[in-house]
């Protein structure tokens, strides 16, 4: 063993010493990235101190600190199978949208509401300020809708101990008039569990329930996968746990079948939590006894459709659907990969494929790739189940249930370049 | 030679190098003075348990981050680096598990971890034991890197990680043994 042991040490020196001081980028004001990365308050005064003390070591002599590459997205025009509409919006395309931002002059989060048919902002409304910018666009806030599409909840995760890894989450109500004018937030009182990593959030049918899902971070070393209830106007909870060291991580909640039946994306890691198997849809029946989150009803165990692996899914409201974005790189390989991004339609009992409902094509380069993967996803479907918010290559909806399944048409809400990661009608 | 990190959180004012603007209330100049000592000390361990150079600087600097936010809420800012130490950790064991989201293939995760900074650095060129290593459970990775690359005591790496000293011996021990799996057949190999 101590062989082991002083070859480790060495080979771990060696490597650790292949990263020399001219190869690092100075402490920088973090930029907004358009990924699922929360980021925490600009440590603007250090980093100026930094790069002052970097432009001096550069005057004197000193190894310069290199550049770092810059990760704007270099992907090409993405195709569309068939493309995105312009038309005129139907009639049954619910009329609002809401995405979170930073307001123009870059200080706190909004929740900004959107007409649906034009896209145009109709009203903002400020979320404390206390957050950190860069959450409003990179998956750090969360959207979810009742079925009136007029009742909306907003949940921002918060302060962070530095030995967990998860954050605090504080949830916020609003409601917006019929011309999309929203009214002041209203924190609700009910405090869900703390150290947690929030996967997403939604509202029951009928706005009475929220339900979450999260990486519960108590302790770091095994962060237990949860699915908690909060019953709105009680303030009660309810919560599902996978088993302890199972691994599951689960994606959004979204709910069917009158506020009974939650569905979720799973994924088990592997023990390395390198390695991973695809992602598949599990049922969860609150009204069965129980809390274990992985008793529930695997419908696609594979996270296999049509070649392609399911990154995000959300059940249609009567139960009888589920609408998956999957991905699937043709070049793995190479420094440019060719994804194709497809949504489609399963049939929730049996998780069969229904029918391919939109294909996306683009080549990326790598780390544009890996934003866009994070960022994939069903966002919100309407009360009726016909539209979705989809976050593709592009943001937009989509008919998925509709008299034109498959109708795309991009919609405004992130600058060129970022990904919508949670939206909500 | 390095400053040691409890002198340079302790010092009692903006010392040759402090940087114009900062001043000794100011915790921007206690964390550029830590940034200063240990970024690279840090980075590179954050490089030993996720793998690659961007990702690693990105979890330091979301250390020194935290660090800044949490400096008037530190009960001993002596304990700075320890703090920092235990949020690249924490930081990285948070990218892993993203990653496990994100990546989903072994071949992809495998083909896509470096980008040309780490061709810079060579870690394509690892020898077969980092890639073993590599390949341990992030727990044992992140215990042997303290103890072996850190150069830690049980006692200070059952501190860092917040947990007891036995689970540090025996995830130790089951790192080493893992790896020493390896090296009958390598020293084979090398024959």
């Amino acid at each position: 063993m101590p062989d082991v042991e002083n070859q480790l040490r060495e080979e771990l020196k060696r490597a650790a010493e292949r990263v020399q001081p001219e190869l690092l980028r100075p402490l920088q004001v973090p930029t907004r990235r358009p990924s699922w990365r929360p980021r925490l308050l600009p440590l603007t005064a250090a980093a100026a101190v930094i790069a002052v003390i970097t432009a001096g070591a550069l005057v004197a002599g000193l190894p310069a600190a290199h550049q770092p590459t810059a990760q704007q997205p270099t992907a090409q025009q993405p195709t569309a199978q068939r493309p995105a509409v312009s038309g005129p919006a139907p009639a049954s395309l619910p009329r609002f949208y809401v995405t979170t931002s930073s307001p123009p002059d870059g200080r706190g989060i909004q929740a900004v509401v959107r007409a649906s048919a034009s896209g145009q902002v109709t009203g903002t409304v400020p979320a404390p300020s206390a957050i950190p910018v860069e959450w409003a666009d990179s998956g750090g806030t969360f959207v979810t809708a009742a079925a009136d599409d007029r009742s909306f909840i907003i949940g921002v995760q918060g302060d962070q101990e530095p030995t967990k890894l998860g954050m605090d989450l504080r949830l916020f109500r609003f409601a917006i008039s019929a011309a999309g004018k929203p009214g002041h937030l209203t924190e609700l009182a009910a405090a869900l569990a703390r150290n947690q990593t929030t996967e997403g959030i939604a509202l029951s049918p009928d706005g009475k329930l929220l339900a979450v899902s999260m990486m519960n971070d108590d302790s770091p070393a095994d962060p237990v996968a949860a699915i908690q209830v909060l019953d709105l106007a009680t303030g009660a909870t309810r919560t599902w746990t996978a088993p302890a060291h199972s691994a599951y991580i689960p994606g959004p909640p979204s709910w069917a079948d009158g506020s009974r039946v939650i569905a979720f994306t799973w994924l088990r890691s592997t023990q390395s939590g390198l390695m991973s198997a695809p992602r598949g849809i599990q049922l969860l029946n609150t009204a069965a006894p129980g809390d274990n989150l992985a008793a529930g009803t695997v419908i696609v165990p594979s996270g296999e459709v049509a070649a392609g692996s399911i990154v995000s899914a959300l059940i249609t409201p009567d139960g009888r659907d589920v609408i998956v974005v999957t991905w699937r790189d043709l070049t793995p390989q190479a420094s440019t990969h060719t994804v194709v991004v497809q949504f489609a339609e399963l049939q929730a009992a049996t998780g069969r494929l229904v029918r391919l409902l939109y294909t996306q094509t683009g080549r990326y380069a790598e780390a544009p790739f890996t934003t866009l993967q994070d960022s994939l996803g069903v966002l919100s479907l309407g009360s009726q189940g016909r539209y979705a918010l989809v976050q593709g290559t592009q943001f937009g909806w989509l008919d998925v249930g509709g008299p034109d399944p498959g109708r795309f048409a991009p919609l405004p809400a992130v600058p060129a370049g970022q990904y919508v990661n949670f939206a909500a009608w | 030679m390095e400053a040691d990190p409890a002198d340079v959180i302790r010092s009692p004012g903006p010392g040759p190098r402090a940087a114009e603007g900062a001043t000794a209330d100011d915790p921007a100049w206690y964390v550029t003075e830590l940034f200063r000592a240990h970024h690279l000390e840090l980075v590179r361990l954050a490089v030993l348990i996720v793998g690659d150079l961007a990702t690693a600087e990105d979890v330091v600097q979301d250390a020194f981050e935290q660090l800044h936010r949490r400096w008037r809420t530190l009960r001993k800012q002596s304990s700075a680096l320890d703090y920092a130490r235990s949020a690249v950790l924490n930081g990285s064991r948070s990218v892993l598990r993203r990653r496990s989201v994100a990546r989903r293939h072994e071949a992809r995760i495998s083909a896509s971890s470096h980008t040309d900074a780490d061709a810079a650095v060579g870690f394509e060129q690892r020898s077969e034991l980092i890639e073993a290593f590599r390949r341990l459970p992030a727990r044992q990775r992140e215990v042997l890197a303290l103890r072996y690359y850190v150069d830690m005591s049980v006692a200070d790496a059952a501190a860092t990680l917040h947990i007891s000293e036995g689970a540090v011996r025996s995830t130790a021990s089951r790192g080493l043994d893992a790896l020493a799996r390896i090296l009958p057949a390598r020293s084979s190999k090398e024959a």
